[in-house]
């Protein structure tokens, strides 16, 4: 397996558009996802590893070995595309066969590696099927079949399940990891999906307008996300906007709406974006200590919570509760309600 | 179970194959028809095809040549007319491949295209014909007369002759131009078909030299009423189909292989021109001749000796249907139907062919502004 | 530039090479030579004569009148193609390219036998009348041209604007239909603006095949009656080289502005196509009574005048009118050898048309590609490449062949060579463009896919870009090997008796009255285009319509 670097990669496309700098590092047997909405550059991004946009600036490393000027084939790399991408013209034996094939192993290898990944993947009885004849489902645990056949170094998956379902969707995640973890090859994958990115990965990397934003594993990510975009995306929810009363040697003073949050962190400027996760949210009925007024909007059950929407000040805030509280909420939509946060949840993001 | 897989075949294996069996055709072809060395001699399409045996005509005519010399003649008839000849003669120039010529001429001799691809030949055989006709085609002996033919309006007696039209006897070409005649009448297009362009030379030639009147003054009276056709073979169809069109510009021994053919009196009669007590005709005169640069040069100087002698000659009038060249022939009893030469003067001599050579383009850029 | 580029040009380089030395070097040798020849002759002088003038004018008005009334023709049918649900559509499909298809001296043979002087049409008017004189002939002259040219062309307009329907995404149809749009707004807002540019580009087509018809305009037109290709014909038979070349230079600036516009028309035909999988189709059974009376009218129209000479020529290949007797003796020529005998031609033919077809590919395939390349000066340049031969005289393409390349090599006396090439190039522009709507279906994904899988270029390109290609491959096989043995004015020109294809056999029988020899070699071409028609109708799931 392979350890790669991305070093200082940058890429300026004719309409203008730019990747980049890109720093990542991928460790041996890790499992890494570029995550960012559509036009971020996640899958330029994979492009330019695999081989098929060249690199300009920057460097790629496998193994500390630069392999910028290799092609495709010679990376040793296999890739499962968005699209699937199996060849119409052969059937899933000989899909899965490609690979080793090319490389002219001998027919008894190949034919005792294909069956040992049909059987690893659980498609062992499609292998005589054409590719028109298997589901959607199929269609991916082949298309995996196949770049895994030939023992690539490095496995790029770009969106694979995007046009699935979501119950196969995430059946397949779950293999996917599984298969990974068990062969423990170092693996970069591309979504746009957060619930994606959190079941399947080691760490994972947000992009935005083509420039990593921030590494960590999905926790760090929930727990600390460096800035607005961020947290955002990653759905720890509530954005916010706090005025700074007072800032010290000891830390800083803000309030949002009568409701006073103390913080570690020295803050100069006037005003500060803070994030706040649902489920530090809490709400009560009647009015406690440090807490603002607000008007229930909706109610959403949950697996063991009821998620809340509340309006303050035209801003919508996000809550999660336990389930205990439900009773105590029926008929109370779009009457008062008091909020106040948990003092812990509170994160000052970087502008 | 495994070893039904697909297998994939090794590509360049494929390629190479695919090479090989191209490379075979092509080269077995190649080699199939690789020219042997031979006497070739441009022709067009139809020549010598006209008589019973046309399949082993060429081996009956050239035959004793190719003994004598050991060498094949090869009789190649280009798919096209004597014009086209000469364009692949003008193309071949810089690198000839055919050493004889058949078919070019007496107007087609007058274009400078046609005297660039030849070299003047004077065979000592050429006294075997009349002088006139050899200096009627070419006094140069760029050509040296084949056979003849005289082009002149030919009709069918079921519909037209001397009792029901008496005019048909004395043909003028005002008495052509009355409704009657022209509505009769199929020519071809001069463009495109030699007898077409002696016709419209005729036509000049009477108007011009003996009437002394403009020529297209006749055409703006017929335009509407006689019918051209792009050659001789849609103008013969459409006379021999119709029974509203008897006339047809064609050959004065169409009577002669029509009667040779059914075995009886043809039911088609020439009608010459008749003007001043004479009967009038255009002659063409169809020549060979040596190509210029030519890889043969030698034997085919002894070629066209051979062609003026009677071992050829004698084969034109059954074949070819035009005359013979050569005068001493004795003809076939069906030529008592054809148009003579002798019986008839030449429209040809009235018409200096300097002043063709001239004025060809205008008439024929004339003519077509007429017609349109 | 890295390798892979260098390949990449020597790949698309190579063809453009091959053009440049067959057409490109050829015709402008042959203009200039020409133009020197006749130092006198002044360009504006030919230009403005009276009767290039009339040539000009005439070969215009005809091409015009001609497109007019092809697309008027084709327009119903192409409708009725892309809407109507019926039995053996596939087997309509394949037999509505056949015309376009087929050698134009095979269309004049059953143009003759159907609408001349005592054809079929006539027979019958003759029966009507009482008469045993012709009284109708619809197949000479003014009248005769537009016809042929409207039943050689309508196959163009009928398969590029009903593709173009079946592309027409159905739900647009649909809201309009609910936003109350009647028949008549919806033909003129949503389907006419849809097939607007496949209409255009079809229109210029045929307008540029009518401006350079050559073998129907000679054989069936009447003293007088000139298109341009004509006139340059006639000036090479008079040696008149000046004129030829000032023509030819004439001819190549309006078709070259034609065959442009049509570049850019085709552009915005390809990219205005959304993917659509359901096609909106109608059965027969759910028209009203009025659309089934015109319907019923339209196509006995459209099979007298496609399919009646087609027939026709059937019938002549067995019939000999001067006996009025039924005979194969056409169909035994075809076995003989010797003067006259169509074995040897029919060997030619196929020999000549195969290898022509695998030229045709080899070359067609790495043009395509070059359509295919980013910006716009390689496909367009490629794009004029391919469509030269569509818009030079075949006739000064064929002389230039002679004169420049076989005439140096020796070849003009064994020319078989010259003549596949004349072929090739004759059959090039369909084979690419057939290549070229495969090419932009291939997933570029899939491509990447094979390589990131270890794949080297040449097993990439055998095992997963041809595999892929084969349905455009073999559409564009057909269509070279149709032109191919269809080709007649080139071949005439090039070839030596031993060389002479079925096309040119025909000719010559035509010129000696054996129409039941003529018939039975075109019934063989017919037959030989309409069964790889099928073929591919059969295979490839994409119709032939977006092929142009």
């Amino acid at each position: 397996m392979v350890r790669v670097e991305l070093k200082q990669l940058n890429r300026e496309f004719k309409d203008g558009t730019r990747i980049g700098p890109i720093d990542l590092s991928v460790e041996e047997g890790e499992l890494v996802t570029l995550l960012g909405p559509s036009g971020s550059g996640k899958t330029t991004t994979l492009r330019m590893v695999a081989g098929f946009i060249p690199i300009e600036e920057g460097d790629l490393l496998f193994d500390g070995k630069s392999v910028k000027g290799l092609s495709p084939r010679e990376r040793t790399i296999g890739m499962v595309f968005q699209s699937i991408a199996l060849f119409p013209n052969m059937n899933v034996f000989q899909n899965i066969a490609f690979a080793l094939e090319m490389a002219e192993k001998p027919r008894g290898e190949v034919i005792k590696r294909v069956e040992e990944l049909a059987n690893l993947l659980g498609i062992e009885k499609l292998l005589h099927r054409d590719i028109h004849e298997i589901s959607g489902g199929e269609g991916q645990r082949v298309a995996l079949a196949r770049a895994l056949a030939r023992n690539p170094k490095l496995l790029l998956l770009d969106e694979p399940f995007s046009a699935l379902d979501p119950q196969l969707r995430e059946r397949l995640q779950y293999e996917l990891r599984r298969i990974q973890q068990s062969l423990g090859i170092t693996t970069i994958f591309v979504t746009h999906s957060q619930q994606e990115a959190f079941a399947i990965s080691d760490r994972i990397a947000v992009l935005e307008d083509g420039v990593v934003v921030q590494v960590g594993t999905p926790n760090e990510l929930y727990e600390h996300p460096v800035n607005d975009f961020v947290a955002r995306f990653i759905g720890s929810g509530n954005v916010i906007e706090a005025s700074v009363v007072e800032t010290g040697e000891s830390g800083s003073v803000l309030q949002f709406h009568g409701i006073v949050i103390n913080t570690e962190k020295i803050v100069t400027s006037e005003k500060v974006l803070i994030s706040i996760k649902p489920e530090d949210v809490e709400v009560s009925l009647q009015e406690t200590e440090n807490c603002m007024k607000g008007t229930l909007v909706s109610t959403t059950p949950q697996v063991g919570a009821l998620r809340l929407m509340i309006e303050i000040a035209n801003q919508q805030i996000l809550s999660i509760v336990e389930n205990g509280i439900m009773d105590s909420l029926d008929g109370r939509i779009g009457k008062e309600i008091f909020v106040s946060f948990k003092d812990k949840g509170v994160q000052i993001l970087n502008q | 179970m495994s070893t039904s897989y697909p297998t994939r075949k090794n590509p360049k294996t494929i390629i190479l194959a695919i090479v090989v069996v191209a490379t075979i055709a092509v080269a077995s072809f190649a080699i199939l028809t690789w020219p042997r060395p031979s006497l070739k001699v441009y022709t067009y399409d139809s020549f010598m095809l006209w008589g019973d045996n046309p399949e082993t005509i060429d081996e009956t005519v050239f035959g004793q040549f190719e003994i004598e010399h050991g060498i094949d003649v090869e009789i190649i008839r280009l798919p096209t007319d004597a014009n086209g000849i000469v364009s692949r003669l003008v193309a071949e120039s810089e690198n000839p491949q055919a050493d004889v010529v058949i078919g070019i001429d007496n107007i087609l001799i007058l274009q400078e295209a046609a005297k660039s691809v030849l070299t003047p030949y004077s065979s000592p055989n050429v006294d075997l014909i009349d002088e006139e006709v050899v200096d009627a085609l070419d006094p140069d002996h760029y050509l040296i007369p084949f056979d003849l033919g005289l082009v002149s309006i030919i009709y069918e007696t079921n519909f037209i002759n001397s009792t029901s039209h008496p005019t048909i006897e004395n043909l003028t070409l005002s008495n052509l131009a009355t409704e009657e005649f022209a509505t009769s009448l199929v020519t071809e297009n001069p463009h495109q078909s030699s007898p077409g362009l002696a016709f419209l030379l005729s036509q000049i030639t009477i108007a011009e030299k003996i009437l002394e009147t403009d020529w297209t003054d006749w055409w703006d009276i017929v335009k509407d009423d006689i019918n051209v056709q792009a050659g001789w073979t849609e103008a013969w169809t459409i006379w021999h189909d119709s029974s509203e069109r008897n006339m047809l510009v064609s050959y004065g021994t169409d009577p002669a292989y029509s009667s040779y053919y059914s075995g009886e009196a043809p039911d088609i009669a020439v009608a010459p021109f008749h003007y001043n007590d004479n009967d009038y005709s255009w002659m063409q005169i169809e020549g060979i001749g040596l190509v210029k640069n030519g890889p043969n040069q030698a034997l085919a100087k002894q070629f066209i000796d051979y062609c003026l002698t009677a071992q050829v000659q004698q084969y034109i009038a059954l074949n070819q249907w035009m005359f013979p060249a050569n005068p001493n022939i004795e003809l076939d009893d069906a030529f008592q139907y054809a148009l003579h030469p002798e019986e008839v003067n030449l429209l040809n001599t009235l018409m200096p062919s300097s002043e063709i050579a001239a004025n060809l383009t205008q008439w024929l850029d004339d003519w077509d502004l007429i017609m349109a | 530039m890295d390798r892979r580029d260098v390949v990449r040009y020597a790949i698309v380089g190579i063809p453009f090479a091959i053009l440049i030395v067959f057409i490109v070097y050829p015709v402008i040798s042959v203009i200039i030579r020409g133009l020197l020849s006749q130092p006198s002759v002044n360009l504006l002088e030919v230009i403005n004569s009276p009767i290039t003038q009339r040539t000009l004018i005439f070969t215009i008005s005809q091409a015009s009148v001609s497109t007019f009334l092809t697309i008027i023709i084709g327009l119903p049918g192409a409708f009725l193609i892309a809407r109507i649900k019926f039995r053996g559509r596939w087997l309509v499909r394949a037999a509505i390219v056949v015309p376009f298809v087929l050698p134009p001296i095979a269309v004049v043979v059953g143009f003759i036998q159907m609408f001349g002087p005592y054809g079929f049409v006539d027979s019958i008017a003759m029966t009507i009348l009482g008469t045993n004189q012709s009284v109708l002939n619809f197949a000479y002259g003014i009248i005769g041209i537009l016809l042929a040219h409207v039943f050689y062309n309508i196959p163009l307009v009928i398969l590029m604007v009903s593709s173009s329907l079946e592309r027409l995404n159905p739900d647009l149809e649909d809201s309009a239909e609910s936003l109350g749009a009647s028949k008549i707004q919806k033909l003129r807002h949503i389907i006419f603006p849809h097939i607007r540019s496949s209409l255009f580009a079809s229109g210029i087509l045929v307008f540029l095949f009518c401006f350079m018809s050559f073998p129907i305009v000679l054989a069936l037109g009447e003293r007088g009656i000139m298109t341009v290709e004509v006139q340059i014909w006639n000036a090479f038979r008079n040696f008149d080289y000046g004129e030829a070349s000032a023509l030819v230079l004439l001819q190549i600036i309006i078709t070259m502005a034609l065959a442009i516009s049509y570049i850019y028309l085709n552009r915005g035909a390809t990219d205005s196509s959304g993917e659509t999988r359901s096609i909106r189709r109608i059965g027969l059974s759910d028209l009203e009574l009025k659309e089934k009376i015109l319907g019923s009218i339209y196509l006995i129209l459209i099979l007298i005048l496609i399919a009646g000479p087609i027939l026709a020529l059937g019938r002549a290949s067995i019939f000999d009118p001067t006996t009025g007797t039924y005979t194969l003796r056409g169909f035994e020529n075809l076995l003989e050898l010797g003067q006259g005998g169509g074995l040897i031609p029919l060997i030619n033919s196929l020999y000549y048309g195969g290898l022509a077809t695998i030229l045709a590919i080899v070359l067609g395939i790495p043009l395509a590609y070059a359509h295919q390349q980013r910006g716009k000066t390689m496909p367009t340049l490629s794009s004029i490449m391919t469509l030269l031969p569509l818009g030079i005289s075949s006739i000064t393409i064929a002389y230039g062949l002679m004169l420049m390349i076989a005439v140096p090599l020796g070849l003009s006396f064994n020319p078989w060579p010259i003549i596949i090439i004349a072929q090739t190039i004759i059959g090039l522009p369909f084979t690419v463009r057939s290549i070229e709507i495969s090419l932009q279906k291939i997933d570029q994904n899939i491509l990447d896919q094979a390589e990131s899988l270890g794949a080297s270029r040449l097993q990439k390109l055998f095992f997963v870009e041809l595999p892929l290609l084969a349905p455009g491959i073999l559409v564009g096989g057909v269509f070279a090997f149709a032109m191919a043995i269809g080709e007649m004015s080139a071949t005439l020109f090039i070839a030596l008796p031993q060389n002479i294809t079925l096309s040119v056999l025909i000719y010559q029988q035509l010129g000696v009255r054996k129409f039941v020899e003529a018939g039975a070699a075109a019934v063989i071409l017919v037959t030989l285009c309409f069964i790889a028609f099928l073929i591919i109708e059969r295979i490839s799931e994409d119709s032939t319509g977006g092929m142009l």
